[in-house]
Formats: C-alpha cells, sequence, structure tokens
C-alpha cells in the first residue's frame, strides 16, 4: 500500500479515527494489526519475516535483561551478552542476505571464480525482495544493540515491542526509528490532539505536494532518458543528473515527511531524516542531513564500534571507507549501489585530507562577503560531487554510468535544451511551469528551515486568505500532477 | 468533538479545489473527455435514461459494427449502441443498462471481430472515464476476470482494479487529469465533443465513421478463431440476457474483403463455437456473411468504409426485410444522410445516397451532353434528370416537387436556396433535403479526360 494510493486514502483515516475511537487499552493492539495488514498489502507472506526479525530482537532483548539481571559474573555475564546480542545479528542479517543478496552474492563469485577461468554453474534463487526489509531489520537490530549496551530496558510487552518495529507510518522506508524514541513514546497510548492533528496532516499535504509534484514529474524526465541513455548526450545527460539529484530528494525526503505527519496525527514524534542536504558545504555535512536516520545507525552501530576516528588516521579512513561500502550495500544489491557508497567515502576521505593540509579554510576568511561566496562555492562543489554520485546510484550498472558521465561532458547541445528541446525528454510546458513553481516553492521552505522558522508555524501564524491561498495553490498543483502517481518510492526497493 | 468538528471543517476548506475539480469532472465530462470517448460516454447516457422513442433493433459490438451498421438507412426506430474497441463485456452491459430503462427490442443484432473476442481485455480506462459502471457491475467484472484467472488487462494490473474502479465512481481527479491537462493544450474540448456528441445523436448511436478512404492491405488469412474466458464467459451472458428477455438475436460475421482466405479449420472452429454458444438459445441465430466484398469497401483490412457500410446496410435491408423493410426515412434520419452525403468523395456514389429519400439535387454543368455523363458516370437507377434552365439541371429523387434555378438562385415548391459558387467545376452540384428543407451539400468537380471518369470531390 503506496502513501500516494487510494488504498491509503481510505485505509489512514479509518485506523486513526478507529485508533482514537477505542479504549486506550486497545489502541496499541489496533495499530499493531493495521501495521501489519499495511505490510500484507505487498505481498502476504512476508509478514512472516516481520514477525520472524520481531521475535528474535524481541527474544534477544529479553534474554540480555535476564542476563544483566542474573547473579554470574561479570565476564560470564558479556560473554553471554556478546552471545546473544550475535545470535540477534547472525540471524537477523542471514534473513537479510537471503532475501536481498543472495543472487547479487552468488553473481559476484561467479565473475570472481571467472577471473581466475574457474566456471561454475551457479544457481539463480528465486526470491522477491520484502518491501522494506533493510528499515525493519535496522530497526530491530538497533534495539538488540541498546539493550546490550545498557542504553535502555528490555521491552517486556512483545505486542508493544511488534508495534514499534512494524509502526506503519515508517515501516517500508524509515525513518529507522531507535527504540529511545519510538518504543517509550508508544508506551502510551495518546488521545486526540487538534494540533497534532493539525500539524500532521499540513505536514502530509507537504509531502504530498514533495512527492507528486515534484518527484514524480522529475521522474517522468530522468526514466526517459535512463530508459534509453545512448539516444541522449551532453546537456540532456545533465539536465537528467541534475533533475534525479532533486527527484532522490524529493522522492525520499516526501515520503520521510508524510511518514512523520502520519505518526504526527497520531500524536507519535518521529526523528527527522533530511535537513536540507543540499545546503551542505561538504560531503561529511551532506551525510548529517541527508537519511539521517540511516547515517546516525551506522554510525552508532558500525563506524564507532569499529573504532571510529579514536585509532588513527589510516584506521579512521578504513572505519569510514568500510562505513560507506555498508551504506552502499544497504541500498542495494548491486555493484553500483557500492560504488556510489565508496564514492561518497572517497570523498569524505580526501576533504579530510584537504582538511589536515590546509586547515579549515573558512575560519580564516574575516569579511563576511568573502565567507558567504566562499560558503556558496563549498555548497555548489558539494552538489555537483552529490549529482556525479546519483549517476551511480541511477544507473543500472556501472558501464551505463561511465557512459553517462562520459557524454555528460560533452556539453555540445547547450542551447537545443534550453530552446524547447527539454520538451523531447518527455516533460510538457505546463509540468515545467509547475516544476517551476514547485522548486521555487521547496527552495522558500529549505531556506526558511535552514534560518530556523518553522514553516508550519509560519504558515499558521499569517492571515486566512494567504494560509488558504498557499493551501490552494499547493491542491491545485497536486492534484494537476495525479496523472503522474502510482509511482513507488524509490527507497520502498531498498 | 468540538476540535474533530473545527479540523474537519478546516480539511474541507483547505481542499476546497478539490471538490470544485470533482463537480467540474462530474458535471461537464464534455469539457474534457478524448474525443474516441465521446462515443462512449454518448452511450452511457442513452442507455441510462428512459427513452421518448421505442427502439425495435439494437445494435451491439465494436468498431467493426459501429461503422458497419447504418441507423440512417436501416430504420428509424434501430439504434447502433456498438462501440470502439469493445468486447462482449461492454456489449452485456451496454445491453443490460438499455433493458434496464427501455422496452426490450425485438432484435439485437451483435458483432465482434476475430480479435476483441480473442483477448481478455475490455475498454477499461474509457468505461471508467464516463461512468459506465456502478459498484455492482465493477463487483461482477471483478469476480468473473478472478474466475478465469487473468492477471492484467488494458495494461492494469488486477491489484490496481479496485483503486481505478473506487477513484472513477467517486470522479477523483487522478483518473480525469489527463484529460482536463490535454483539454486545456488543446484550448479546450467542450465544443468539438459538444459537436460530436449531437453528430452521434443524429446518427442514432453510430460513433464511428470510418470516412471512404481505402485500405492499402487486403487477403488475410485467418486460421484459429479462439474466445477467451473472458469473452467467452461474457458472451454467454449476453445470449442468456437476450434470452431472458424475449429478444432474438442474430450474432452476425460481417463481411470481409474478397482476398481474406479462411482455412477450413477457421470455418469448422468458428462454426462449432456458435453451435455450442447458441445450442439452448430458442431465438438465437449465427449468420456468417462471406469474404466478397470488394477491397475499395474497406478503410482497413477489418472496418468498411462508408460505401462498404452502405452496401452492407442495404444488404441488411434485403435480408430482413420484416424489420428493415420499406421504410420513409424520419426528419433525423435525412440529417444522418446528410452527414454522408457531405463526406462521399466519389461523384458516382452521391446519387445512391440520396436514393430513395426526398432531396433534389441540383446540377449545373457547361458540358457538352451533360445528360450522357450523367446517365453514364453518374445516374442511380432509375433517377431521372431534367433540366431546370440553360446548363442547370436537377434529380428530383422522390418526384413532386418545384423546382426552378435563376441566377444561382434555386426554388423549390417556395423554398428559396441560394447557390454562389454554381458555376466552380465543370460539374456543380447542390443537394438539398427537402424534408429538413436546408442544403445538404454544395459541391463541383471536373471531368478527367484522360481516366474517362468526374474527379472526386475535394472534403
Amino acid at each position: 500500500m503506496l502513501f500516494n494510493s487510494i488504498d491509503f486514502l481510505i485505509f489512514f483515516p479509518i485506523v486513526t479515527t478507529l485508533y482514537f475511537v477505542f479504549p486506550h487499552k486497545i489502541r496499541n493492539y489496533w495499530l499493531l494489526a493495521a501495521s501489519y495488514f499495511f505490510y500484507m498489502c505487498w505481498n502476504p507472506k512476508y509478514i512472516l519475516l516481520l514477525m520472524t526479525s520481531t521475535f528474535i530482537t524481541y527474544l534477544s532483548g529479553i534474554v540480555m535483561e535476564r542476563i544483566k539481571q542474573s547473579d554470574r559474573e561479570e565476564d560470564k555475564k558479556v560473554k553471554l551478552k556478546n552471545w546473544t546480542v550475535a545470535a540477534s545479528f547472525v540471524l537477523n542479517i542471514s534473513m537479510l542476505f537471503y532475501f536481498k543478496y543472495i543472487n547479487f552474492a552468488l553473481d559476484v563469485m561467479t565473475d570472481v571464480l571467472g577471473l581466475f577461468h574457474i566456471s561454475v554453474n551457479v544457481p539463480t534463487f528465486d526470491v522477491i525482495l520484502p518491501v522494506g526489509i533493510s528499515f525493519y531489520i535496522f530497526q530491530a537490530l538497533s534495539y538488540t544493540m541498546d539493550v546490550y549496551r545498557d542504553e535502555i530496558y528490555a521491552e517486556k510487552n512483545i505486542f508493544r515491542y511488534a508495534l514499534f518495529v512494524s509502526f506503519f507510518p515508517q515501516l517500508v522506508a524509515g525513518p529507522i526509528e531507535r527504540s529511545k524514541n519510538l518504543l517509550k513514546q508508544l508506551a502510551k497510548p495518546n488521545d486526540f490532539d487538534y494540533n497534532n492533528a493539525r500539524t500532521g496532516l499540513l505536514m502530509m499535504l507537504w509531502g504530498y505536494f514533495i512527492k507528486v509534484v515534484m518527484a514524480d514529474r522529475l521522474a517522468v524526465l530522468v526514466d526517459t532518458v535512463y530508459n534509453d541513455v545512448s539516444a541522449y548526450h551532453g546537456m540532456e545527460l545533465v539536465v537528467a543528473n541534475l533533475f534525479f539529484t532533486i527527484q532522490i530528494y524529493c522522492d525520499f525526503m516526501g515520503y520521510s515527511i508524510i511518514a512523520k505527519g502520519a505518526a504526527k496525527y497520531l500524536g507519535y514524534n518521529l526523528m527527522s531524516n533530511f535537513e536540507m542536504p543540499y545546503f551542505s558545504t561538504s560531503i561529511k555535512e551532506f551525510w548529517r542531513r541527508w537519511h539521517i536516520s540511516l547515517s546516525s545507525w551506522l554510525r552508532d552501530y558500525l563506524y564507532i564500534p569499529l573504532g571510529g576516528n579514536r585509532k588513527g588516521t589510516a584506521r579512521k579512513y578504513f572505519n569510514l571507507l568500510l562505513t560507506f561500502f555498508v551504506s552502499g550495500l544497504w541500498h542495494g544489491a548491486n555493484i553500483t549501489f557500492v560504488v556510489w557508497g565508496m564514492f561518497h567515502g572517497i570523498c569524505q576521505v580526501i576533504e579530510d585530507i584537504f582538511r589536515m593540509i590546509f586547515g579549515k579554510i573558512s575560519d580564516r576568511i574575516k569579511n563576511q562577503a568573502v565567507a558567504r561566496a566562499w560558503k556558496g562555492v563549498n555548497i555548489f562543489k558539494t552538489f555537483i560531487l552529490a549529482a556525479i554520485g546519483w549517476v551511480f546510484f541511477r544507473a543500472s550498472n556501472i558501464s551505463q554510468a561511465i557512459q553517462v558521465l562520459k557524454a555528460s561532458v560533452k556539453l555540445d547541445n547547450v542551447s537545443a535544451v534550453f530552446t524547447g528541446g527539454i520538451y523531447n525528454l518527455g516533460i510538457d510546458k505546463m509540468g515545467l511551469i509547475m516544476l517551476g513553481i514547485a522548486v521555487l516553492l521547496l527552495f522558500v521552505v529549505s531556506i526558511m528551515r535552514e534560518n530556523g522558522v518553522n514553516p508550519i508555524e509560519w504558515i499558521s501564524s499569517k492571515h486566512f486568505v494567504v494560509r488558504y491561498a498557499t493551501y490552494w495553490l499547493i491542491v491545485v498543483l497536486i492534484i494537476f500532477s495525479l496523472d503522474l502517481t502510482g509511482k513507488e518510492f524509490i527507497y520502498f526497493q531498498f | 468533538m468540538k476540535n474533530v468538528g473545527k479540523l474537519l471543517l478546516k480539511c474541507i476548506l483547505a481542499l476546497v479545489p478539490l471538490w470544485i475539480i470533482c463537480i467540474f469532472i462530474a458535471k461537464s465530462p464534455l469539457s474534457y473527455l478524448s474525443s474516441d470517448s465521446v462515443g462512449a460516454y454518448w452511450n452511457k447516457e442513452f442507455t441510462k435514461t428512459k427513452q421518448d422513442k421505442y427502439y425495435d433493433a439494437v445494435i451491439l459490438g465494436d468498431s467493426m459494427a459501429a461503422t458497419s451498421f447504418m441507423p440512417e438507412l436501416l430504420s428509424d426506430s434501430t439504434i447502433n449502441l456498438a462501440l470502439s474497441g469493445s468486447s462482449p463485456i461492454e456489449g452485456y452491459y451496454t445491453l443490460k443498462d438499455y433493458l434496464a430503462n427501455n422496452e426490450a427490442p425485438t432484435d439485437v443484432f451483435v458483432s465482434y471481430m476475430d480479435y476483441h473476442l480473442a483477448h481478455n481485455d475490455f475498454t477499461f480506462t474509457t468505461c471508467n472515464q464516463v461512468h459506465k459502471f456502478g459498484i455492482g457491475e465493477y463487483t461482477e467484472i471483478y469476480k468473473t476476470i478472478k474466475d478465469t484467472g487473468v492477471t492484467e488487462f488494458e495494461n492494469v494490473p488486477m491489484d490496481e482494479y479496485w483503486d481505478k474502479a473506487i477513484a472513477s465512481s467517486f470522479y477523483m481527479p487522478s483518473e480525469y487529469i489527463a484529460s482536463i491537462i490535454n483539454s486545456i493544450n488543446e484550448g479546450g474540448r467542450l465544443s468539438v465533443n459538444q459537436d460530436s456528441y449531437n453528430q452521434i445523436d443524429i446518427r442514432s448511436g453510430r460513433s464511428c465513421i470510418m470516412t471512404n478512404n481505402i485500405s492499402e492491405t487486403s487477403g488475410i488469412k485467418y486460421d484459429n478463431y479462439s474466445i477467451s474466458p473472458l469473452q467467452g464467459t461474457y458472451y454467454k451472458k449476453l445470449v442468456q440476457l437476450c434470452e431472458d428477455n424475449g429478444i432474438a438475436l442474430h450474432i452476425i460475421k460481417l463481411p470481409l474483403d474478397m482476398n481474406t482466405l479462411f482455412t477450413d479449420e477457421y470455418v469448422a472452429q468458428v462454426n462449432g463455437y456458435y453451435m455450442n454458444l447458441l445450442n439452448d438459445a430458442k431465438l438465437a441465430e449465427f449468420k456468417w456473411y462471406p469474404a466478397d466484398y470488394a477491397v475499395e469497401w474497406f478503410w482497413d483490412d477489418y472496418h468498411m468504409n462508408q460505401h462498404g457500410s452502405y452496401r452492407f446496410s442495404m444488404q441488411l435491408k434485403a435480408d430482413y426485410p420484416k424489420l428493415w423493410g420499406e421504410t420513409n426515412p424520419s426528419a433525423t434520419q435525412m440529417l444522418a444522410v446528410n452527414e454522408d452525403i457531405n463526406i462521399e468523395n466519389e461523384p458516382a456514389e452521391l446519387f445512391k445516397w440520396v436514393d430513395e429519400k426526398d432531396y433534389t439535387i441540383v446540377m449545373y454543368s457547361k458540358l457538352d451532353d451533360f445528360e450522357g455523363y450523367f446517365n453514364g458516370l453518374m445516374r442511380f437507377d432509375d433517377q431521372e434528370l431534367r433540366e431546370a434552365a440553360d446548363g442547370a439541371y436537377f434529380v428530383d429523387v422522390k418526384g413532386g416537387h418545384n423546382v426552378s434555378f435563376e441566377d444561382g438562385v434555386v426554388e423549390i415548391d417556395g423554398n428559396v436556396y441560394e447557390w454562389g459558387d454554381y458555376n466552380t467545376g465543370d460539374v456543380n452540384f447542390l443537394i438539398i433535403d427537402n424534408t429538413n428543407k436546408i442544403i445538404a451539400r454544395t459541391c463541383s468537380t471536373d471531368f478527367n479526360n484522360d481516366e474517362g471518369r468526374f474527379e472526386r470531390f475535394e472534403l
């Protein structure tokens, strides 16, 4: 069930209305049932995976809690806890590996053996990727780790814990919630709150706007180009990549905002997944602003346990590259994602080396105008690097990505694109105008947020006419983009 | 509770553009529907309304049927409810809707080309656009599709079936916005669609007209006749519906061009299928018209052009004299024939359309021995050419009219018709519909000496 589907339009009001109508005692059960139903709409069979992951991590939490409270020696306790957490990780990662990476791993193995002229007949497993598996397994594992690190007590109520893993707004594409945030909130069912509901609905409206008006419209052009890359060159490819850079942001951010809004309507606060990443001045900062729930997960549960930056420069870079290797792999079972992840890792290593050699240049600039210009240059540089990285993310294979990058360099048809050639890429004049308005709106909202202004509070404080004119503009733009809907969110595939 | 009401009110207010667009979608379909859907919309409006008039013959089928059966030639109580691209699914519900609101006809003629029967497909999107189905019908179709094991149709996967059905039923913009945007890009569709709608009205539902272009290919070999499980189910339902309502059902396999080849196996399959289908039907027949039509009467491999449709309709009149025997065309039928005349491009064919109808054709020609040309290349049946003035002639098809011509003014029984461009070609025509007392068409042609024939009319 997609957020941008009729099904969800029916599902959401029914679930939320009944949630507030039911007595407190059964509200969480209701939400759990609704969340499971939500997940089963994709493939009912895969609910077993979700339940299995939930049960394993729940059990590991309980076991670790028992170990903690037992009279055993501390060493033994640590050992037992280590075994428990390892078992939970192995089982969960095995599930993830089988359903997401088995065929990829076999392909890689065949290719590697091929290098040594060893030919093997490797079978292909007929596995359909369960939607959201990477998200909920990582979320469940974060709980295991938090219990292991004594950061939280193990949750005793299995239903509440199951709801934490499967909470429908963030089940299939995050944010990858932390037990410290969401599990605590689930302990106490909420009553209907006008402000929460209003804010939640406005967030959802904004999320739909970002997804439907921007991401889906940009997707038309991007898909047109990427479906036949060899037919395009120069500026067309640059435009397509530029559009994809915005599309992926709008697609994923749109989903995250709808998810946050849906949870907010019910009275739950989910973590922010995006903080204007394209205003970053470095790739390192980009990852503090992009897909925050994943990058912080990798930082807390992979990079820091590996030693982080505490074990020398060489080890720091190794840890960084390994973390981004995992990040790339997490996104998909394809070498393109690995390259994308490594590209970001390498960029950060280079940035760090530069910083070590030249120091932080911005600190040395005293003139404010020059400092602002320098910041602008860095934002632009980071944006371009991110855009180059997205080529690997979007391309179906490495050779296509290289083909795109090579052909993009020859800017031989700049004028053609800007004198109507863009209409050959699947977007018409009306679509382009709508896109222009939408980009402007998004830019204004991003600037507001960057300057610490909450756009929802800002618009709520305005006169009735301004407020409703804005809502209506957004609603009209959404309606006139509905012919593009039905497109899945890109991050669902991860 | 107060806060819930407040939130609800604010939601309703914030979504005002949505309500406005939904109302627009519901109330003004002709403003945005694509030209292909106007016929389906007219059809839906017609079948879901109680008609003032009784129709004794109803035509169902696809575009081949929509083209070939010409109510303007058959009778005033014939309605052509065939729809382009449709299959027995739409046909069944069209008849069901019609019967729910109107007295059953005595005869129903059904005709589907092979490929509309072979595929598990129907015009789902068009049906949604024009609100052909209610929830009951959507459910019935869904169950039948599920029973037959179909996973998608019209490129719509089955798991999107209900999304689309519900969205259409509630006039949700997602199903209509593409048409609305196209309409805006085209500068509005209302007037064009309104004209098409009126044309279909005049033509008694005949929504598919193929002009007189001639097919560039012919000679298809038919060696396999297969009916998909879904279409087969609805074909049976259609037969049963006619039986239940005491309607004589005529399943017609339309004539094809003479280069068409049917293998023996194909012939056996067709005959076997219909023998089986109509086994228990008491009031039904299957009639297969042979492939003996000229290639020139076809627009493509399957669709007859206007010339072919004329001949087929006249053949039907001869084959079903009780139903479509001699009748005086009504004023509406005459208007439809006027439209046929207006798209006629062959001077030699012009006089067929007017035959036995109350038309007067006035001709002005400076050709020597015009009467000879007329008798040799234009005259149809026993139409008589008479002289009105120097160089001016007329054919009074039904006879009994007082016709005069002077300086571009034609007077018939006191009605005056201005004819400004009467001297532009070798032969100039003014065709007057005496029933509606209007000029049906003015046109001219030149004689092509090299080929010994008159040039085609420019359309």
